[in-house]
């Protein structure tokens, strides 16, 4: 078999082209996101919020069964943004430390959800959809989802883009800047929210930590800024997506795995070749 | 908004508590515009926490702060410079970027930077002779040139009243007298100023405030330094001696009823 051939055949499949489609845009659209959940430390924040949302997709399950795929995506969305506020809330009120919150309400949503679906004959089968994702079954409809409230994502990280700088940078000057600080971090929480929404088809709540962190972190360790840190994560977020579909294409391999250890691959050479904070550097110097 | 002839700043019996234990006790002071106050202390003496009061970080519990005849809400001149400890120098910006968040204040959401504010950056990083350093990545600098950065900053959000605190810390003294010279330039400015060293006090600034948690002694440094109210900050016998090469402090160990 030619490369061209080997290139080109699995996506002759029109469910192989949705879901390169899909995992492109989710690759990318997760850096740009995660960049911000690096540079603030939010990761546990990301990976409960990613967890939280099963109760929320266990219900919709149960309510609109196990046909409706669509109905499923905006109880996830709902659940996501409920709890991305909610979790806002608490880590704002502070009687329990954060992270000891955070964990507390991840832990007993993701049980709760493992409850919710346990109680439905075969569980076990729509549970790892849940949890994996399923890349290949992603529907054109979902594409649009992806592409509409992920461009509405991007849209508002780009408006806003001085404001959620100088927030994660420096909260004390934009107290003194009397910028409405609560209202950027709500938001940006949302976005995560909405992001890991728009996302769980592909690589499921699972392995969705991955996605917003490993690309944005390999981006950081290559730039020094943070626009060229989104735009390099997002270039390879989506890489890893289509190496890791053909990765999946030929070797069996889940395709939502094969995605995140391709990231995870780009990361280590990141973390060899960095030309500021490599391990290489350092040896030579 | 300003009133022209309001103090700069007027503080009248601040009191700022964490959790029912005062921080800061009962402190008043007035500064007049382009005056440079020091701020001297002990360690937990609530400098600080005076410093974070002033920009808003911190209800006051009693008392009233006015800045230009205001309340300090909706003022965007005061700039706070943070000490160097506190910022994650690992973040992806480069120096300009830094400098380029003073000008936020002034464009209000949704808007772009400039040429006008392209410039006035290039200016405040001229004038605290950082324009070579300007596209470098924040963590490449050494203490001197992050405190210097963090000027330029202030001059870029134009600010009227600038809050350091202790920028002096872990400097060697070139670095030092590098930020003395740039602070000594600055003259619309008010300038308040967290630090140890009660010398740099004594011969920069033209006024000092003592304190411990409530003010020990406010004017000018002879008026503060004297041996009473240096023993009632510091608890032991300090004294500011005259010497060729400046004020000199001396630990006064023959000094009786030392705690």
């Amino acid at each position: 078999m030619s490369l061209v051939a080997w290139l080109s055949t699995p996506f002759g499949y029109p469910f192989m082209l949705r879901a390169l489609i899909a995992s492109v845009l989710v690759g990318g659209l997760c850096a740009v996101v995660g960049s911000y959940v690096v540079l603030r430390s939010m990761a546990f924040l990301g990976d409960a919020l990613a967890h939280s949302v099963l109760p929320g997709v266990a219900v919709g399950f149960l309510v609109s069964g196990r046909g409706d795929r669509h109905g499923l995506f905006w109880w996830a969305l709902g659940t996501a943004v409920a709890v991305s506020l909610g979790v806002g809330w608490i880590s704002n009120k502070g009687r329990i430390k954060e992270d000891t919150a955070i964990g507390i309400v991840f832990a007993g949503m993701f049980a709760l959800g493992i409850a919710l679906i346990s109680t439905v004959r075969g569980f076990a089968v729509d549970l790892v959809h849940f949890l994996f994702g399923n890349v290949l079954g992603v529907s054109m409809w979902h594409v649009w989802t992806i592409v509409a409230f992920g461009g509405a994502v991007l849209l508002l990280i780009a408006l806003f883009y001085k404001e959620f700088l100088i927030v994660s940078f420096d909260p004390t000057l934009a107290v003194t800047l009397r910028l409405p600080t609560s209202f950027y971090r709500y938001l940006l929480l949302v976005l995560i929210a909405v992001t890991v929404a728009v996302s769980l088809q592909t690589v499921g709540l699972g392995l969705m930590l991955a996605m917003l962190i490993t690309p944005a972190t390999s981006a950081y360790l290559l730039t020094r800024r943070l626009s060229s840190m989104m735009l390099v994560g997002a270039v390879l977020g989506a890489a890893s997506s289509v190496a890791g579909l053909y990765l999946s294409f030929y070797f069996g391999i889940a395709s939502g795995a094969a995605i995140v250890l391709v990231s995870i691959a780009f990361f280590l050479l990141a973390l060899l070749f960095s030309p500021s904070r490599g391990v290489l550097r350092r040896l030579v110097h | 908004m300003h009133q022209t002839d309001a103090p700069a700043l007027l503080v009248r019996d601040l009191t700022v508590s964490f959790k029912a234990r005062p921080a800061l006790s009962k402190v008043s002071f007035e500064l007049r515009r382009g005056q440079k106050l020091a701020v001297a202390g002990p360690n937990g003496a609530g400098k600080s926490t005076l410093l974070k009061a002033l920009v808003g970080l911190l209800p006051p519990s009693r008392g009233s702060i006015e800045i230009h005849g205001h309340a300090p809400q909706g003022h965007i001149c005061i700039a706070y410079v943070p000490q160097r400890t506190d910022v994650d120098w690992r973040f992806p910006v480069t120096v300009r970027d830094v400098v380029m968040m003073g000008r936020t204040g002034r464009l209000g959401p949704l808007r772009r930077p400039g040429i006008a504010d392209q410039q006035t950056v290039s200016q405040a990083l001229r004038s605290v002779n950082l324009e070579a350093l300007a596209g470098h990545p924040i963590h490449e600098l050494s203490g001197g040139q992050q405190q210097r950065m963090f000027i330029a900053r202030a001059i870029a959000q134009e600010a009227e009243i600038v809050l350091m605190d202790e920028p002096f810390a872990g400097l060697d003294v070139h670095s030092r007298d590098e930020v003395l010279a740039i602070l000594d330039g600055l003259h619309d400015v008010t300038l308040l100023v967290a630090l140890h060293d009660l010398s740099i006090a004594a011969s920069h600034f033209d006024r000092v405030l003592l304190l411990n948690q409530n003010a020990v002694g406010f004017g000018t440094p002879s008026e503060v330094f004297t041996p009473d109210t240096l023993k009632s900050a510091y608890g032991s016998c300090l004294r500011m001696v005259k010497t060729d090469e400046g004020l000199l402090v001396v630990h006064d160990t023959s000094c009786t009823g030392e705690t």
